[in-house]
């Protein structure tokens, strides 16, 4: 019975969020005149996917937002999972010090877009698409450590005196022993920071330049004063979902089981 | 120590070596509107190349992204974008800024020729006997475009009493568009009422067509008027009773669809979008059922883009700019834009034989931009367009008295034209 | 004395581990937050980019003696609060029923967390499109059905309850993500031991699972509240803050007195006052946490 009911309930709840997903990919391929229209398919053309490649560059808006966001994630997981650790297993600077990290992220972005832009310019990274990775490293750095925190909360730390008794130092131990266990969560805490920066939208666009526009800054830009281009929009958005739905399978399997934030004990 | 030397060293080649590429061959870098405009001259680009070995990139973004990209670049050392496309809503901050080369010397020097520049299109880009800041490109002054075929309706006629057409005042075109509302079972008016910049532009053309003005000749604020009052009255009650559902959060996009789908009677809107909806591809409904006037009342606003030089490039990247705004708005190339749909700057463009005769309406086009006034340009205008967009929202919205949202606009306009 | 060498070796190669991540991100983020900082302080302007000379707290002043400042500020609250609650009723209950549920479980949760890879600009064009007033499909469908067409986004006592469902449909999904996680790790052993003594699944629910839950929970809402209080993309595409003031949010108000103002050290001074209230509410939140754990 309450089985039943949950079924029920997730339909609707999956109703709700799919349907206006659904009549997005039904705009990607109906010509843009018609975009409005109440009909489910008056026309399907594929005009708008092509025009995205050929007159818009979403090629390489897209493979840079890839570029980006994977390079962001490369750089910023190393660090935050040493950070999380040492916040975890060693209260390093106490909670003062968890505190500062995640208040880096509380400051309205429009705050820090002009600053950051001056900084980066002094350092030559405007315009350039390293730059911009390392503008999301440190975006994601912070988010990371503290979701890795947590996932090195919940390894038991009895797995380390294990092995240091047996003669490795607290290195070996992290590498050898708390790495691989938090495995899963530090994947899906991967993936969060890969959805982080593929979403990301004003640093993007103060810091970049025309080569390296990512995909919001592509989709923004279809919103002309001679009206919006909804029919390219519908089409760049059904793109820029895909990774997310490969990703999902990888989610599931290990941000559920790896999200296990250590004080639930 | 000697690390330090060894970095200096590296850092001067890096240096050095930046220097060089620069000197190698100039690229233009542009910020451009993602418009049909910008689309146009894009095309023409090679030639230009072909010509002076010159590159252009343009990199087009929405207008909304634009301003904020373009001032991150002018208040650092050096604009990455040497060749600037300036809004008229910007030509006040950015010359008072220090942002822009004064383009007269450069003018005078190479002897480009201003004359055939339309002289209001010039003023509303700052220009005056000493500096220019931009040199126009384009124009974009709003008018009246409308539906035939409603207005020759015979039953609708009947209705009405008086003759059908489209009147020679503002409070009669309102009274047109509640009758349209009312009996044609369209929208009488197509509006843009979300606050800022939609809302205010479109208003203006109300207050320019009741008579009312935002400053005096003196350059004193004069909104605060019976004029200014009775124009927010009229807007008021066509947001209310001639309007489309949803008016004050609509924008250009959602007025143009209204339009396009054959549910409005008008709209007031820029001239040049006759062509886009007047199209019996895109707009079959509507297609050959329209035409453009002058903003009844005999003024609308009008506005324009205009070119730039900043003043933190290079020199040679300003003689490599200089020589591009000259190509691109030259005749000839200002003729073979307009023969793609460009709205023209440069009067003997408009008077161009073949551009006559492929858009007849063009000569429509000159009334609209020869009558045009314009919005107050100076330092903080962007921001004015907010506090009056908030105004005119508000007293739209029912929120606040016509009377009190336009004493408030006044004294806005007055605080930040003291600022 | 070797205990102190141990403590003082812990605490070594804690900060060994930390450095270089607390470095990067001193470097990465530090240089433009104290800049920003500084900005606020000063009589920075577009017009005129110089720091000196500084002001100090004059702009906060300016800034505070706004009635529009103090409008936004509470609108902020209020849209922050509400969303919030929203996505995590809303997820707490998917979450639960997820669980609920074997073979199906992997299709409905790749539905569920589909809004999350959603940028906010896409989210925002796309509703935009849904909601036209005219000839959006939702009216359309109203109408078709006989009800009234709804003014969404233009009518001044609805703009904001619009942005705040529109939010909540695409934030819950990541906090459907973290309570998912924070169920799967629940311990079985209180649950066996509530049947035993026959307790009923609310009773279950209320005494056992929200307990359990509420370090993870607590977590899920400093993050979506961090989130929703710095909401600017949704406001810039649908509303600019209209109609009247009615969805004027404060990062908003920020944004238009930095660029469109050209006034950046009163616009960071907003920037600066909002952080406070994000930092102030999160402090409470995180002490009540570390209090009962």
């Amino acid at each position: 019975m309450r089985k039943i009911v949950s079924h029920i309930g997730l339909i609707f709840f999956c109703t709700v969020v799919l349907l206006p997903i659904l009549w997005v990919f039904r705009t990607s391929l109906v010509p843009e005149h018609m975009s409005y229209s109440s009909q489910i398919l008056p026309e399907l053309t594929f005009d708008n996917y092509v025009a995205l490649f050929t007159t818009k560059r979403f090629g390489i808006n897209y493979l840079n937002s890839v570029l980006v966001a994977c390079g962001s994630v490369m750089l910023a997981l190393p660090l935050a999972c040493t950070t999380g650790y040492a916040f975890a297993r060693f209260k390093t600077s106490g909670a003062a010090g968890r505190f500062t990290v995640l208040a880096t992220q509380m400051l309205p972005p429009v705050a820090l877009a002009l600053p950051t832009f001056m900084f980066y310019r002094t350092i030559h990274m405007t315009n350039s698409l390293p730059g911009l990775m390392l503008v999301y490293a440190a975006l994601n750095l912070p988010f990371l450590t503290w979701i890795l925190m947590g996932f090195f909360e919940a390894v038991p730390s009895d797995l380390e005196g294990a092995a240091m008794t047996d003669g490795a130092n607290a290195w070996g131990a992290f590498w050898r022993i708390v790495l691989p266990v938090a495995a899963p969560g530090i994947a899906a805490a991967a993936v969060l920071g890969f959805i982080l920066s593929w979403n990301e939208f004003l640093f993007a666009l103060i810091l970049g330049g025309p080569r390296t526009a990512t995909v919001p800054v592509a989709l923004a830009s279809l919103q002309t004063s001679n009206g919006v281009e909804i029919a390219k929009v519908s089409a760049g958005v059904s793109l820029a979902i895909l990774p997310l739905m490969i990703a999902s399978r990888f989610i599931q399997r290990y941000l559920v089981q790896g999200l296990s934030f250590g004080s639930v004990k | 120590m000697t690390t330090f030397k060894y970095t200096g060293t590296l850092l001067a080649a890096l240096l050095a070596s930046t220097a060089v590429s620069h000197a190698e061959g100039i690229t233009l870098h542009a910020l451009m509107e993602d418009v049909p405009e910008t689309t146009i001259i894009e095309a023409l680009l090679p030639e230009f190349t072909k010509e002076t070995g010159i590159e252009v990139e343009f990199e087009k973004v929405g207008y909304g992204d634009m301003h904020d990209k373009l001032v991150a670049q002018l208040v650092s050392g050096e604009s990455y974008y040497n060749v600037l496309s300036v809004d008229f809503l910007w030509a006040g901050e950015f010359p008072a800024a220090g942002w822009l080369e004064n383009l007269r010397p450069y003018a005078e020097k190479s002897g480009f020729d201003l004359k055939p520049f339309i002289p209001s299109m010039l003023d509303l880009l700052g220009s005056t006997e000493e500096a220019m800041p931009i040199l126009p490109m384009y124009n974009y002054s709003m008018g009246v475009i409308y539906r035939t075929d409603l207005l020759a309706d015979e039953k609708l006629a009947k209705a009405y009493g008086k003759k059908l057409e489209m009147p020679g005042s503002l409070a009669e075109y309102v009274e047109l568009a509640k009758f349209m509302k009312a009996n044609a079972g369209v929208s009488g008016s197509a509006m843009q009422g979300q606050r800022g910049d939609p809302n205010s532009m479109e208003f203006s053309n109300y207050l320019f067509s009741a008579g009312g003005d935002y400053l005096d000749a003196d350059g004193k604020v004069a909104l605060n008027s019976d004029a200014g009052v009775a124009a927010l009255d009229i807007y008021v009650d066509a947001i209310k009773n001639a309007a489309q559902t949803g008016a004050l959060s609509a924008t250009l996009d959602d007025t143009m669809r209204l339009m396009c789908s054959g549910e409005a009677f008008s709209m007031v809107t820029y001239w040049w979008m006759l062509p886009q909806l007047d199209n019996a591809e895109t707009c079959p409904k509507v297609a050959g059922k329209l035409a453009l006037d002058v903003m009844p009342g005999g003024h609308g606003e009008s506005g324009g883009w205009g070119w730039g030089i900043p003043t933190n490039v290079s020199p040679e990247a300003k003689e490599a700019a200089w020589k591009f705004i000259t190509w691109v708005q030259g005749k000839k190339i200002a003729v073979k834009r307009a023969m793609e749909g460009h709205a023209p700057v440069r009067s003997d463009v408009f008077e161009d034989e073949g551009v006559l005769a492929k858009y007849p309406f063009y000569s429509h086009g000159l009334d609209v931009v020869a009558s045009g006034k314009s919005f107050p340009i100076f330092t903080y205008t962007a921001q004015y367009e907010d506090v009056l967009g908030t105004q005119v929202s508000l007293a739209a919205s029912g929120d606040a008295t016509t009377k009190d949202a336009i004493a408030a606009a006044a004294k806005g306009l007055d605080e930040l034209l003291a600022k | 004395m070797s205990l102190f060498s141990a403590l003082d070796r812990r605490r070594r190669t804690g900060w060994a581990f930390a450095a270089p991540g607390l470095s990067a991100l001193a470097i990465t983020m530090g240089f433009p937050l104290v800049y920003a900082l500084l900005i606020s302080v000063s009589s920075m302007t577009l017009l005129k980019p110089h720091l000196s000379p500084f002001t100090g707290f004059s702009n906060f002043m300016q800034i505070m003696s706004e009635d529009l400042f103090w409008h936004s500020l509470f609108l902020t609250v209020r849209y922050s609060v509400a969303t919030v609650i929203g996505e995590f009723v809303v997820g707490l209950a998917i979450a639960l029923m997820l669980q609920r549920t074997l073979k199906m479980k992997p299709v409905y949760f790749a539905i569920l967390t589909l809004p999350m890879a959603m940028s906010p600009v896409a989210v925002a064009l796309i509703w935009r499109m849904l909601l036209q007033p005219n000839l959006g499909i939702v009216n359309q469908m109203l109408t078709g059905m006989g009800l009234p067409a709804v003014d969404w986004l233009g009518n001044s006592s609805i703009a904001l309850s619009t942005m705040v469902g529109i939010d909540i449909w695409q934030q819950t999904s990541f906090v459907v993500l973290l309570l998912s996680a924070g169920l799967a790790s629940l311990p079985k052993d209180p649950y066996e031991a509530a049947e035993v003594d026959g307790a009923t699944a609310f009773q279950q629910f209320w005494y056992i699972t929200l307990p359990l839950l509420r370090p993870i929970s607590a977590i899920a809402i400093i993050i979506q509240l961090i989130n929703e209080f710095r909401t600017y993309d949704l406001i810039y595409v649908l509303t600019k803050g209209g109609p009247g003031v009615s969805t004027e949010l404060l990062s908003f108000f920020a944004y238009k007195r930095a660029f469109q103002g050209l006034s950046l050290n009163e616009g960071n001074a907003a920037a600066f006052i909002l952080l406070l209230i994000v930092l102030a509410i999160t402090v409470v939140f995180f002490f009540m946490l570390e209090r009962k754990d």
